[in-house]
């Protein structure tokens, strides 16, 4: 989380310098990634840490499902950002960069994580 | 990089980071197994989608490609698309709305020498009720004053089009056979007021009051180079004769298919993001689109010539049913059309056989030595200058122009109105501007522009800059007509002034002297082009008027005694419009005010005469030796009287 708080704050010094690598209009697809990446990595790590606060009342879980949950969780949380990140680095006036690639990946490996904890979740509730 | 390397380096890393989590969930086995078929899976998916639209696809047969609306361009082209979107390019032609029409429809009644016309809307319908166009002809038969003139008779034309946004915007009305009709009265944008649209072109007084729309269609004329993909389809009777039009435009005005050919197979093949980053990464130019900076420049160019030249059909290039415009950008424009540089030259091209009257007719596009004379033809005189011939590919459109750039009026890049324009090739005059140029480096006179592009060029009651990149030369003034650039500033100095200053010039004293005659030699060429030529000199010299530059190196107090005295006998109100603007300029509205160019006569000269006497309270002080001034300091009536005895003055009308 505390990574990506400093590339907010990252962001925010580039609002603040006006820097034209930032700002300027043929770069607004970068700003637009960049501020995803941002925001992603934050809002996930919260997740991240409501979900190890509150794992020992909520869910029942085996050990691999937990495993695998908390992976993806994590794979989820550096990949989505990471893909933006990058995505906004060599981009064209259209697309981001391959590094965008990565998002998908992390989407899919967040999509598992979070039906995981769904069905975790749902089996405590019926047990 | 190239695009495969960056997507399996990335999805290596990430699924051999998969492999060892599942490994630890399960076992190594199972792990890396797992982490395969998810990679594999993913990585496949992106390989066939690749392969569904490759990077080199584009059209074989593109006039087979049909057009999208340029709405569909925004989606990717943000800032290209609003880049256009601010252009008056994009608005040259647009549907009568309340967002698009400029013009005050609000019930107001204009009046035009007794003829009047009544601007209404209905809702969202616009309409002028204005002098019924038969009534017109037999007014301009019989004469004003005839007494066999039956009273005004009107007719309620809807205004369903709008061509210009800029400089004027003309009305035009749809006839049930599909034919668009110009109006005869134009809204001045620059002025904010209603003109009759012989005022609008440059074209004489005349008493028809329908004489700048009769026989002009929208259809004909205004369709091909105001709109994106234009096909008149016209409907033909049994002998031939147009019937009526079935129209059809990809889209009105010039929008981003005009320069980037049609767009549909780009839109399909690009709703790939495998073979956008595909093309991304590889740095090659996406062959479904045409991109002028990756065509040669004289087919770059040609993009700007189809609209910006003085062309006319090859009859067996284009399809007689259709008349489709069959130009795609990229593609060689001299294989459909002809290049003119006369408009004698223009009719022969087209069969069109010139009436054998004396003098001949006057050229209304060209000077004598191929100069457009009129704007949307700018290629023309750019391709007749040397920095074009003999640049070998350094000099296009774009060295100066951009259409996607800040500056929406002219369409200029940054600082290129500035000399920089001229130092990309000439950077060698940088450090020695003013030795060059002989006036200071800041200067007015050391702009290379100025010079080499003055201003000779008229449409829509204004002047323009000539784009043909020219040195100034007297003979080519003495045998066209055209100003000579030194006179366009130094209005008060006379061709042989100007022929004195330009022997100190470095390099120039080789040439042999032009002989003069003793009006060329002693009076100012300015007065001379106004009282003597034709009309087509004369509103360039009257634009000049209103020039800061040419105000400052003339002085200014000698404008109204004389151009009150020269608005007397000017029968073209472009010229009297021009040249008043001037005064307007110079002295402000109020004091150079009332004048209406546009005025009956006695109007005009009752306002001139206020005028004159205004301006003559002060006698003209010196040193103006090249102003024919009487003892009294005023302008000497016997010697204008005597060189407007010498005017040539043949009617001329240039719709532009």
């Amino acid at each position: 989380m505390l990574l990506f708080l400093s590339l907010g704050i990252a962001l925010e010094t580039l609002h603040g310098f006006k820097v034209g690598f930032y700002l300027d209009p043929e770069n607004r697809l970068r700003q637009l990634l960049w501020r995803l990446a941002h925001a992603h990595g934050t809002l996930l790590s919260l997740v991240q840490i409501a979900f190890a606060a509150g794992l020992a009342s909520f869910g029942a879980w085996t050990d691999k499902r937990l495993k695998l949950a908390s992976y993806f969780l994590l794979d989820g949380l550096l990949l989505l950002p990471l893909g933006f990140f990058l995505g906004g680095i060599g981009h064209s006036e259209v697309d981001p960069s391959p590094g965008i690639l990565l998002v998908p990946f992390g989407a899919l490996l967040l999509f598992v994580a979070v039906a995981l904890i769904a069905w975790s979740g749902s089996k405590s509730v019926s047990e | 990089m190239a695009v495969p390397f960056w997507t399996c380096s990335l999805l290596l890393v990430a699924a051999l980071v998969l492999a060892l989590q599942l490994a630890r969930v399960w076992n190594m086995a199972r792990g890396v197994a797992a982490a395969l078929l998810v990679t594999g899976i993913l990585a496949g998916s992106w390989w066939l989608l690749g392969q569904a639209a490759p990077p080199d696809a584009g059209p074989e047969d593109w006039s087979q490609v049909a057009a999208v609306p340029s709405a569909s361009c925004a989606k990717c082209h943000a800032d290209h698309y609003e880049s256009w979107h601010r252009s008056y390019h994009r608005t040259m032609t647009r549907d009568a709305a309340p967002d698009t029409v400029k013009g005050d429809f609000n019930n107001v009644v204009h009046d035009y020498q007794g003829l009047k016309t009544r601007f209404t809307r209905e809702q969202d319908a616009y309409f002028l009720e204005t002098i019924d166009p038969r009534w017109a002809l037999m007014r301009a038969k019989l004469g004003p004053e005839s007494d066999k003139l039956p009273p005004q008779q009107h007719v309620k034309l809807r205004v369903d089009r709008l061509v210009g946004s800029h400089w004027i915007q003309e009305c035009m009305h749809r006839e049930p056979s599909g034919r668009y009709q110009r109006l005869p009265l134009i809204y001045h944008i620059v002025e904010k007021r209603w003109v009759h649209s012989n005022g609008g072109f440059l074209a004489p007084d005349s008493d028809d009051f329908w004489s700048q729309c009769r026989g002009y269609a929208w259809n004909d004329s205004c369709l091909y180079c105001h709109n994106t993909g234009p096909a008149k389809n016209p409907l033909r009777g049994p002998r031939g004769q147009i019937i009526g039009y079935r129209t059809e435009v990809d889209e009105l005005g010039i929008s981003c298919q005009a320069c980037h050919g049609p767009g549909s197979e780009h839109v399909r093949l690009n709703h790939n993001p495998a073979r956008r980053l595909a093309l991304q990464q590889s740095g090659a130019g996406d062959p479904s689109i045409v991109h002028p900076m990756r065509l040669s420049v004289p087919r770059r160019d040609e993009i700007c010539a189809r609209c910006h030249g003085a062309l006319t059909p090859k009859a067996e290039a284009w399809d007689p049913h259709t008349n489709r415009d069959p130009f795609i950008p990229g593609q060689e424009l001299a294989k459909f059309n002809h290049f003119f540089w006369s408009e004698a030259e223009q009719a022969k091209l087209t069969g069109v056989r010139l009436p054998k009257e004396e003098p001949e007719p006057i050229d209304g596009r060209f000077w004598g030595d191929g100069t457009p004379l009129t704007t949307a033809l700018e290629y023309n005189g750019m391709a007749l200058s040397a920095c074009y011939e003999k640049g070998h590919g350094k000099l296009s459109c774009l060295s100066c122009h951009t259409m996607h750039g800040p500056d929406p009026n002219f369409m200029l890049k940054p600082k290129m109105n500035t000399n920089e324009a001229c130092f990309q090739c000439h950077g060698e005059y940088r450090e020695r501007l003013s030795a060059h140029t002989r006036h200071p480096a800041e200067s007015a006179g050391s702009l290379c522009y100025n010079c080499h592009m003055p201003h000779l060029v008229y449409s829509l009651l204004s002047t323009h800059r000539s784009h043909r990149i020219e040195i100034p030369d007297i003979e080519t003034t003495r045998a066209t007509g055209k100003p000579h650039a030194c006179n366009q500033c130094h209005l008060d100095k006379s061709l042989g002034w100007t022929q004195e200053q330009l022997k100190q010039w470095p390099g120039s004293k080789a040439k042999k002297a032009v002989p003069l005659t003793q009006d060329e030699s002693t009076l100012s060429s300015a007065l001379l082009l106004m009282t003597t030529k034709d009309a087509r000199s004369r509103v360039m010299v009257a634009g000049a008027f209103a020039n800061p530059a040419a105000q400052h190196a003339s002085g200014v107090d000698w404008f109204g005694p004389f151009l009150t005295r020269l608005l007397r006998d000017e029968r073209y109100p472009a010229v009297r419009y021009l040249a008043h603007r001037g005064l307007r300029v110079a002295f402000g509205d109020e004091a150079s005010g009332p004048f209406d160019y546009l005025g009956t006569p006695a109007q005009k000269q009752a306002q001139l005469s206020a005028l004159q006497k205004r301006f003559d309270a002060t006698p003209l002080r010196g040193p103006l030796p090249h102003l024919p001034l009487n003892a009294q300091g005023l302008p000497d009536d016997a010697v204008l009287r005597r060189l407007l005895g010498k005017r040539y003055d043949p009617d001329l009308s240039i719709h532009e």
